[in-house]
């Protein structure tokens, strides 16, 4: 193959020829390469299974799953564990007369509180911390009992917010503090359904006495007993 | 049971060779090596192999036309002049011996460009010399259809010699 004779043949048996006559570099050691394979040089008896490698990465897969998985439930587990509420908070949450009506009508962030708390006939009728019961209501500084009147859409307090609505309430009457007026108007994110037609003990805060805060905790009327109850030990 | 270190013992040259001859590249022709042995190893699990020697060349010749098609469509790539092996023949000139790389050169490029079969059957039949019928066990196809598919791979393989300009001795001199 080169620029003599062989010019004039078929010039692709000419490249056949300089392919066979091609000169290679040496080839990897076959120790070496048996090696990659868990194989010994000498040792036949070796069945011609999965190559070493293979099985080392099988071995390898294996033990990152698991891994990973017991990571995955662990993580869940401890994250359910921290973020469940307390053993008595269960009793409450059973009830569906008190701690879901509170929930359901308080605002953000504040009903949760208020749910996550005891039954007030449950025992332990004074609890330490502002989330109790007899705490939210010795926190108000007006209470009454008043009639859901109608509702009205809330603007959002800012692009994006979840709606809400505004719901209007004639007072009945007066429980604890002073009230001037007899109509109130609390927001609440609760559809207005809920509330419209029936009767609730209302806890007015300072705040949204003040004007400052328009959320107010929505109790359901069966529960004026109680409210009374703590009043009543709230002034001895 | 498998004997590997007498198979490889036996046939890892000619793997070897073939690999290095299609692909030019130390480094791909060490790679492709190594996958050629660890498909026969899987092949060999799960059947058994009649006749070691075509049923390796053929692998080695299938995955590295594999890689060359791999290579030029990565058109970037350059193989290292420092990785050129010396000419073949003391009796060779430089310039033949350039030539002579150029040719082989586009004819990897042709096999590139054909179908898996047909380069197949033409690297296994002129340059690794296996008979028709040991083509037709290996790719599984009748012999009539191994001479069919060789004479298009030599039409195409020639028509790209044709279109390079050096295949009538159109040398640089």
């Amino acid at each position: 193959m080169s620029d003599n004779p062989q010019s004039h043949q078929d010039p692709l048996e000419e490249v056949i020829s300089a392919f066979q006559a091609m000169t290679v570099c040496e080839r990897p050691p076959d120790a070496e390469v048996l090696a990659r394979y868990g194989i010994r040089q000498g040792n036949v008896s070796r069945r011609s299974g999965i190559p070493m490698s293979s099985k080392r990465r099988y071995l390898v897969y294996l033990v990152v799953s698991s891994t990973a998985a017991a990571v995955l439930v662990f993580g869940g587990l401890a994250i359910f564990l921290r973020n469940s509420p307390p053993p008595e908070s269960t009793q409450v949450a059973a009830s569906p007369l008190e701690s879901t009506q509170v929930a359901a009508t308080a605002p953000p962030g504040k009903g949760q509180d208020v749910a996550a708390q005891p039954r007030p006939k449950s025992g332990g009728l004074q609890r330490e911390g502002l989330g109790s019961f007899g705490q939210h209501v010795a926190d108000a500084q007006v209470i009454v009992v008043a009639t859901a009147l109608d509702s009205a859409p809330a603007p959002p307090k800012r692009p994006g917010d979840l709606p809400e609505v505004s719901i209007r309430f004639q007072v009945k009457r007066v429980l604890k503090g002073e009230l001037a007026v007899k109509e109130i108007t609390t927001r609440t994110p609760t559809a207005a359904d809920e509330f419209i037609g029936k009767d609730w003990v209302i806890l007015l805060s300072p705040g949204y006495m003040a004007g400052q805060y328009p959320y107010a905790s929505h109790i359901n009327i069966k529960l004026e007993p109680t409210v009374k109850s703590y009043l009543t030990k709230g002034n001895k | 049971m498998t004997d590997w270190p007498s198979i490889l013992a036996e046939h890892g040259p000619t793997i070897w060779r073939t690999v290095y001859r299609l692909l030019d590249h130390h480094a791909d022709s060490q790679d492709c090596y190594q996958e050629t042995l660890l498909a026969a190893w899987r092949f060999a699990e799960r059947r058994q192999v009649a006749e070691w020697a075509p049923f390796l060349t053929s692998l080695a010749t299938r995955r590295a036309i594999d890689r060359l098609r791999q290579r030029y469509r990565d058109r970037g790539r350059v193989i290292a002049i420092d990785g050129a092996p010396e000419p073949s023949s003391d009796a060779e000139s430089p310039l033949g011996h350039a030539r002579a790389r150029e040719l082989m050169d586009r004819v990897r490029v042709g096999l590139a460009e054909l179908p898996d079969k047909q380069a197949e059957v033409f690297w296994l039949s002129c340059v690794e010399g296996l008979s028709h019928q040991q083509i037709s066990g290996q790719v599984d196809i009748p012999p009539g259809e191994v001479r069919v598919l060789l004479h298009r791979a030599r039409t195409h393989l020639r028509a790209v010699l044709d279109r390079s300009g050096m295949a009538k001795g159109e040398h640089h001199e």
